[in-house]
């Protein structure tokens, strides 16, 4: 192989642009319209990776998304990007690339000398090897040695963006037969096309071609697209898999031909196509030819040289030889005979070629041998020497000089979407190659990728070279799959394409076997004696080639890695130095530490300033449901496991509510506002499932019950001012509810006006001390918040929900999702009485009669005392069995108390309602301590403190 | 660019290119509910309003307020702030006896603007409904997953501009992802 100094003429690249870059250290230059392989094509560069198994030097074999072995580490630092193919690299100024897997470069690799132990090597070795005597030994080693390339260390600067796009007529693939297509969809004025490409510019082969009238074709179609406003040409789109309902996913690169220089603007689209009617004219792959030593540098696929010679216009050889078992190699030769390329020779596995394209090639000067064979390469750089053998003549070879092999082993269409689809494929023999089989609604194939070739191939099939090494001829280049390595895996039983796949790695990695799966398939069916069509194909699962994280990702990074909620108070929150923390969606104060505190610090500092004065709670995610109708509190009723029934306006009642299974999913206070109008509590986390479990009773199971719900969540910003001091500071401000103590008791709910603003207060403590929920409309939350901080000045602190529960754990009160499982019914609550007590039917009811509800092993919740004062544990420590052998339960809950100088554990424990007063084993962090169940509660068990 | 006094907590407009966002703060919003499972149920609210509510998926405009179908039996108004509460309680008034009601959700809920040329290609990085001039026409109004969140989106008629409606507590994130996703 050669460098090209000077371009051959009608290429499609601009040489008054010329572009400098880099390629492991070696400052080279290339022009406008080059690709990365192109242009180290044009410098001479014939070494440009290393195989992943054997590291043995490789050269560009392909010019395409088929590329197997050009892979190279893309720039560097935060911009660098792993397994980029060469061929799909635009090239641009400054670009900077390096060979991957190799030290210390691609052309001098130490790790070469692995390719002489390849008889020690062979698929599978290392399921066999590294067993013994145990993985972990051989794990860091191999996870080392693994993978290609190097992902980046530092954040991507890059922006990456998700674009959906709906279309009557998607057309994939913009070659001579996409864009017929198109056009003809076009002809519809009312019909929206898209066409979708993943090349620079659209033409597909058409680029490639050195014939006039194909470029003039070419041409006079890209204008007649224009032309059509209903036709939108995406380029730079490779369509990575087709879905359910004609959903296609694209990937399109948007500014990777500007490199670094692109930042700013997205870097790639990730599209969700919505496709009315599906048009797949993706065209085909050139396979390679099995011969021994065929991936040597310098062995290039036949449709490669032809776009590398007319769009590029390289000169890659002064001695090419091309290698086929079918016709359309031999146009290819003719070609670049016709432009005065050294095409020295063509070497024909068949027996008998088409007098015509015999009398052309002898008439261009090329030699011919027919049903021959090539049964091995030399060349130590690159391919320098062929030698041939008559498939007829016994052992006797020959040789034959070449700087340039061009190999054709037939064509695969490109039917992955078509698979993806749901289409099945079928064999075609005449062309040795897999077409699509069966009709999809909406879903047409046309071109080379549904086995239209323009002009006949007459293939000989030919999977493997008789008689010649099968352990020197290369299926899968990446990964140094070789034929014997398909073979053994058929030795040693391995029928299933899919699982000779993953015993070999044949098809594997980057570029997903475009050049080895049927050749591979080919093996496979020798080697068992079966038919192609029986051997099967692997599943054509997307995507199709490799797409970014940061394309899958979008803006999802970072703070918008998915949606946050913020109170109405968060400016308020932030100015008084408030850690945040994440509850749900939530965005909330887990404490206000002060400088040099700490959380554990700040929390503990604020639980004591509560139970002494007073502290403030910005609670607005408590959830706030108002359920209105006729049938209100009937359905409310059948609702909670409690009765509600009678609850009289301006009364607030404590609840439980159950799924159908008798499983407590929320609790919370329901207050009575009207006769006809309730305003139902939930747990913060649980307003908007809770609104849809009522939705989904009410429209499915009872339709007929006169209800409406509002979710008035955000409608209200709520804030808790919880402490002894508390009723004081709030008298401090202009408030026409009278909130002294006998006016205004435990549970109880009134509704006024508070600094002017319309407000509702409910009467109810989650701390064990006097407490007020206020509620004002959601945007005066900032608003009462400073005025509450002001009017509480030294006697109150702001607090956050850490803080609320460890005070509400000292209170013994249950925090459903912390102090519940996903099988936590309300006798395990110690609610059995009121299940009992309530003659009317509730959700769940029928659940809680079965014989799993009355086990009387089951977790239950309890409070755990820590029989050493001085010991800790945390929520998730296991309760041991009697025997210490199982898990019987687990703390839930658990802080220290700054109250009563010990940490405070709630739990759900077997059988613990009948067991109190018994000790048991908690086991955490390898160590047991030894703890008693007692009932929750510790602090304050009377309960007198919340009515001060 | 976001203005914002903090980050992610007022964003109350985006600006890129030929794409803008912004809070309409003039506006107010008001939620109405019928049991509409009762036949002649929204038909009655209808007339006790003075005013056709739209049917599925539209938008009806008159008298300074515009009302959007939201759901089954639900449509949302938004009108003129200034006149939000005496707007509730005078068709309060008007729908009493019936199976109906109306709540405010100006608190809890934010209206925001959306315009400029490039309006389509940023909405459709965050919704996958057809926003195509021909598919979604003016006077259509959907409620759909936007940028992962539930939104009311409608384009109404003889306005150069979208309208949508957010959860205002997830107005800082809307902000924010429309910032980033907005690039060209």
């Amino acid at each position: 192989m050669k460098a090209t100094p000077i371009r051959l003429p009608h290429a499609r690249i601009d040489p008054s642009r010329p572009l400098a870059f880099e390629f492991e250290g070696r400052r080279l230059q290339g022009f406008a319209g080059d690709s990365l392989a192109s242009a180290l094509l044009a410098n001479g560069e014939a070494v440009v990776a290393r195989s992943f198994k054997l590291h043995r030097p490789r050269g560009i074999l392909g010019a395409g998304k088929e590329e197997p072995n050009a892979l190279v580490q893309l720039e560097a630092g935060a911009f660098t990007e792993p397994n980029m193919r060469a061929t799909l690299v635009p090239l641009y100024d400054g670009l900077s690339a390096r060979g991957q897997n190799a030290w210390p470069g691609v052309r001098h690799d130490l790790f070469g000398l692995l390719g002489a132990f390849k008889r020690f090597l062979p698929a599978s070795f290392y399921y066999k090897t590294f067993m013994w005597p145990s993985w972990h030994l051989w794990e860091g080693a191999v996870r080392r040695l693994a993978g290609l390339g190097r992902a980046p260390g530092v954040p991507d600067p890059q922006t990456y963006v998700q674009q959906n796009i709906h279309a009557d007529v998607v057309v994939v693939g913009a070659g001579r037969s996409g864009i017929e297509a198109a056009l003809r969809a076009a002809a519809d004025r009312d019909a929206r096309i898209l066409l979708v490409d993943d090349q620079e510019e659209i033409g597909g082969a058409l680029l490639a071609s050195p014939h006039l009238q194909d470029r003039a074709w070419l041409d006079h179609a890209i204008a007649q697209l224009a032309a059509c406003s209903n036709v939108t040409v995406l380029r730079r789109t490779t369509v990575n898999g087709c879905y359910a309902n004609n959903v296609l996913a694209a990937l399109e690169r948007r500014t990777n031909h500007l490199g670094p220089a692109g930042q700013g603007r997205p870097r790639e689209r990730f599209w969700r196509i919505f496709a009315g009617r599906l048009i797949l004219a993706a065209g085909a792959i050139e396979r390679p030819l099995a011969f021994p030593n065929n991936d040597r540098p310098g062995i290039m696929l036949a449709s490669a040289v032809r776009e590398y010679t007319h769009r590029f216009g390289l000169t890659l050889g002064s001695h090419i030889v091309f290698y086929t078992n079918n016709d359309s190699a031999w146009r290819t030769a003719l070609e670049l005979a016709a432009r005065g390329l050294g095409v020295a020779a063509i070497v024909d596995l068949r027996e008998t070629v088409d007098i015509e394209l015999l009398e052309r090639a002898a008439d261009a000067g090329i030699a011919c041998h027919l049903g021959t064979a090539v049964v091995d390469t030399r060349g130590r750089k690159g391919v320098r020497r062929l030698r041939l053998r008559r498939l007829d003549g016994g052992g006797a070879t020959t040789a034959l000089p070449c700087d340039l092999l061009a190999m054709s082993g037939g064509w695969t269409p490109t039917v992955h979407l078509f698979s993806q689809a749901g289409g099945r494929l079928s064999y075609r023999e005449a062309d040795a190659c897999l077409v699509p089989g069966t009709t999809i609604a909406d879903v047409e194939v046309v071109g080379r990728a549904n086995g239209e070739f323009r002009e006949p191939l007459n293939v000989k099939e030919h999977w493997l070279t008789p008689d010649a090494p099968p352990e020197r001829q290369w299926i899968d280049f990446q990964y140094d799959v070789t034929a014997s390595d398909i073979q053994l895996a058929a030795r040693e039983n391995f029928v299933s394409v899919e699982h000779v796949k993953r015993y070999t790695t044949n098809g594997m990695s980057v570029d997903q076997g475009k050049t080895s799966n049927v050749n591979g398939l080919g093996v496979l069916a020798l080697a068992t004696g079966r038919a192609i069509e029986d051997v099967g194909t692997t599943r054509f699962r997307p995507p199709y080639h490799p797409v970014t994280f940061g394309a899958f990702a979008g803006v999802a990074t970072g703070a918008l890695y998915r949606p946050f909620q913020l109170l109405p108070a968060h400016r308020e929150h932030v100015a008084a130095g408030a850690h945040f923390e994440d509850y749900g969606a939530w965005k909330r104060p887990a404490c206000y530490p002060r400088p040099g505190e700490d959380e554990d610090a700040a929390i503990q500092r604020e639980a004591r300033a509560v139970r002494r004065s007073a502290g403030l709670l910005d609670y607005s995610t408590l959830g706030k449901l108002e359920i209105r109708g006729a049938d209100a509190r009937d359905f409310l009723n059948r609702v909670y496991l409690n009765n509600v029934a009678t609850l009289k306006t301006g009364q607030a009642r404590y609840g439980l509510i159950l799924n159908e299974a008798g499983i407590v999913i929320d609790d919370g206070i329901l207050i009575c506002l009207a006769d006809d109008h309730f305003l139902m509590h939930t747990t913060s986390g649980g307003a908007s499932a809770i609104h849809q479990h009522l939705e989904r009773w009410l429209q499915t199971e009872w339709p007929h019950l006169e209800v409406l719900v509002d979710n008035a969540t955000g409608q209200w910003a709520t804030l808790m001012l919880s402490g002894p001091r508390s009723r004081d500071i709030l008298q401090r401000l202009p408030c026409d509810i009278d909130l002294a103590k006998d006016a205004f008791g435990h549970m109880q709910y009134r509704h006024g006006t508070l600094c002017g603003l319309p407000c509702r207060i409910l009467r109810a403590s989650y701390t064990g001390e006097v407490s007020f929920e206020i509620s004002v409309p959601a945007r005066q939350g900032p608003f009462l918040w400073r005025r509450l901080v002001e009017a509480g000045g030294a006697d109150l602190v702001p607090f956050g929900i850490e803080t609320l529960m460890l005070l509400r754990t000292e209170k013994g009160y249950l925090h459903v999702g912390a102090d519940t499982d996903g099988n936590t019914m309300p006798q395990d609550l110690g609610w059995g009485g009121a299940v009992a007590r309530k003659a009317a039917d509730f959700i769940g009811r029928r659940s809680l009669a079965q014989e799993a509800g009355r086990d009387p092993d089951r977790f239950q919740f309890t409070g755990i005392e820590l029989l050493d004062p001085s010991a800790s544990t945390i929520a998730g420590a296991h309760v041991l069995s009697e025997d210490a052998r199982t898990t019987a339960g687990y703390v839930t809950s658990a802080f220290h108390s700054p109250h009563l100088g010990r940490t405070v554990v709630l739990g759900l424990v077997a059988g613990a309602a009948r067991r109190e007063g018994e000790t048991v084993t908690v086991f955490f962090d390898g160590k047991t301590q030894k703890a008693r169940l007692v009932k929750p509660g510790a602090y304050d068990p009377a309960g007198e403190l919340l009515n001060g | 660019m976001v203005e914002q006094a903090d980050p992610g907590v007022t964003a109350l407009s985006v600006r890129r290119g030929r794409f803008f966002a912004a809070e309409d703060a003039g506006l107010g919003l008001v939620r109405i509910q019928c049991f509409h499972r009762r036949e002649g149920v929204a038909d009655a609210v209808a007339e006790r309003l003075g005013r056709p509510l739209p049917r599925t998926g539209e938008i009806r405009e008159g008298e300074g307020e515009r009302i959007f179908w939201s759901a089954p039996g639900e449509w949302v108004v938004a009108l003129p702030i200034d006149v939000e509460a005496r707007w509730i309680r005078d068709q309060a008034g008007n729908l009493a006896g019936l199976p109906a009601l109306l709540s405010p959700m100006g608190d809890s809920h934010m209206a925001v603007e959306l315009g400029g040329e490039d309006v389509r290609d940023v909405l459709a990085r965050a919704s996958t409904v057809d926003f195509s001039p021909d598919r979604f026409v003016e006077g259509r109004t959907v409620v759909t997953r936007f940028a992962g969140i539930t939104v009311l989106l409608g384009r109404p008629r003889g306005a150069d501009n979208w309208l949508l409606v957010v959860d205002r507590s997830l107005a800082a994130y809307l902000f924010a992802w429309l910032e980033s996703a907005s690039v060209v």
